[in-house]
């Protein structure tokens, strides 16, 4: 086995580990730090003589002795200091013997996502300590990749173990209305890594971990322990739609290429095909969810041969039914570009209008964006020039800011009246 | 999201008012504190006062070195922090914090992102 083939078993099995760990002794500190002394374990002893038949169990047991040593000495200590007897060792502090029951390796890398995105936490530590505990990121990593120094993700992934351990009941898995808004949260943070990832994936810095791979390995692992929940069906197949495009969406120098003119020779039709067959089966099997649709509608963008073929009627339905059951401005946002590639590009403009009273999108560079397109479309090219400089200044991303001043630039050059 | 927050100080502070006030100025303590131990502080800190300041300009392959400050304004930048987190609300609130912003003003600029989503 290659020393990588070793590191990626490792990895699918630590959060398996921790969660078992953390179900019987419930310190985090402490249990993982015998998982990483588990796994240096595994790779100084695997590759001499052969990885255990039960590897999960194998680094469960010697991660648990660490842990009762650890317990027994801190116990040694504290009796020392206060003079009394020694007491018996309750049996949590026992590793278990290799017939015990473990319950379905998946389920405790749920368990320990469920735990990381325990709503006492703001979404920036959930998704924080997500990539620590269950992607099994180092604290310098996950730093990397949000591009803050150690010294302020360390603090951020201390207060976040902090207050699951203050909360108590951290890792009993909620039932009920609590269970799908957990699971909810859950996916909602997959999300966000994913997000960050593909947006970062263009940078200049190549020693970023790929966050948008992590997520789909998470997303797949909870897939694999829910494969009848159509939400993770969806969301799984809508990062595998989304990242398929990755090769395409940006030039050599990194600026950035719209849908309709990226090369769809270079988009990868493996993971097109398989993020197709999970949201068309998802959608046929169970109840209808925004991850579901949003992916089905990405299902479509890729799925024409030329952008031209684009079913935009498909797409606008789908966008209607997304405003109804997960209404938001993005989502309207959406639905108005529908609408203007169906209707004309007034209708379309005629929705965005009504969107700019919303005070949460009036100063959005992406409204201000997408009417500058419209107009372009209906032909308005002095207002359309107007809005792609007014965006410019609104977006907080520089390759957007390059982006909608060459199309400012563009309508500058073929605008006759100027 | 990353975002400065530069803390202005009426430049008469200094001289005109109380001893109190004065400290206040210079008195990030509580926010350092805070936005250290919640993971959201990066960096930063009080500024000197700003005829201390220089200005570095390149002119045709030339550097020059000149005095500051480098606007003549009632207002001088007195502390900037750089802070990351969850998006521009947080950002309004920590700045808040800053007790500069009794008395002045703390500007909450966005730092641009290397990165960005296809339009």
């Amino acid at each position: 086995m290659s020393a990588e083939d070793l590191g990626r078993l490792l990895r699918g099995l630590a959060p398996q580990v921790l969660g078992a760990l953390l179900r019987r002794y419930h310190d985090f500190d402490s249990c993982e730090d015998a998982l990483q002394e588990a796994m240096l374990a595994a790779t100084i002893q695997w590759p001499v003589d052969g990885v255990p038949d039960n590897a999960r169990a194998w680094l469960v047991t010697v991660a648990s002795r660490r842990v009762i040593d650890q317990i027994r000495s801190e116990r040694a200590r504290r009796d020392r200091e206060t003079s009394s007897a020694s007491r018996e060792l309750p049996d949590a502090l026992v590793a278990p013997g290799p017939d015990e029951r473990v319950p379905r390796d998946h389920d405790d890398t749920l368990t320990l996502l469920f735990m990381c995105c325990h709503p006492a936490l703001t979404p920036a530590s959930q998704v924080a300590l997500t990539l620590r505990a269950v992607g099994g990121l180092t604290t310098a990593e996950v730093a990397g990749a949000f591009l803050v120094p150690e010294a302020t993700m360390g603090p951020r992934i201390s207060r976040a173990k902090q207050r699951i351990r203050a909360a108590g009941t951290a890792l009993s898995t909620p039932e009920g209305p609590a269970y799908v808004e957990r699971l909810g949260a859950v996916l909602h943070v997959l999300y966000l890594i994913f997000n960050e990832g593909y947006t970062a994936s263009s940078g200049p810095d190549l020693q970023r971990p790929d966050l948008a791979t992590e997520a789909v390995r998470l997303t797949r692992a909870i897939h694999r322990s829910l494969p009848d929940d159509g939400e993770v069906a969806g969301l799984l197949a809508l990062m595998l739609l989304t990242d398929a495009r990755r090769a395409a969406r940006t030039d050599a120098e990194g600026g950035l290429i719209p849908l309709a003119e990226q090369d769809r020779t270079r988009w990868d039709s493996d993971m097109v095909q398989e993020g197709a067959r999970l949201v068309t089966d998802a959608m046929l099997r169970s109840p209808l969810g925004p991850y579901q649709l949003q992916a089905a509608i990405a299902s479509l963008h890729v799925q024409a041969p030329r952008a031209a073929d684009t079913d935009w009627p498909q797409i606008r339905f789908l966008y209607q039914v997304l405003c109804r059951i997960a209404p938001s401005p993005m989502a309207t946002l959406n639905h108005a570009i529908a609408v203007a590639m169906t209707d004309g590009p007034d209708a379309g403009l005629a929705m965005l209008s009504a969107l700019a009273a919303d005070d949460r999108m009036a100063r959005h560079h992406r409204l201000t964006a997408t009417r500058a397109h419209l107009l372009e479309l209906a032909g308005d090219t002095a207002a359309a020039r107007e809005d792609y400089l007014l965006a410019s200044r609104l977006t907080t991303s520089l390759p957007e800011q390059r982006y909608l001043r060459t199309r400012a630039d563009r309508l500058t050059e073929t605008d006759p009246t100027s | 999201m990353k975002f400065l927050l530069n803390a202005y100080a009426a430049s008469a502070v200094t001289v005109a008012r109380s001893e109190a006030e004065r400290d206040a100025v210079v008195d990030h303590a509580d926010f350092v504190a805070a936005a250290r131990e919640s993971g959201e502080l990066i960096g930063g800190g009080v500024l000197a006062d700003s005829s201390t300041g220089v200005l570095v300009r390149a002119r045709e392959g030339r550097t020059t070195v000149a005095d500051g400050p480098h606007l003549d304004s009632p207002v001088r930048l007195a502390a900037c922090y750089l802070v990351d987190c969850e998006d521009r609300d947080r950002a309004v609130g920590l700045a808040a914090t800053v007790l500069a912003a009794h008395y002045d003003a703390v500007e909450v600029r966005p730092v641009m992102l290397a990165a960005g989503m296809e339009m």
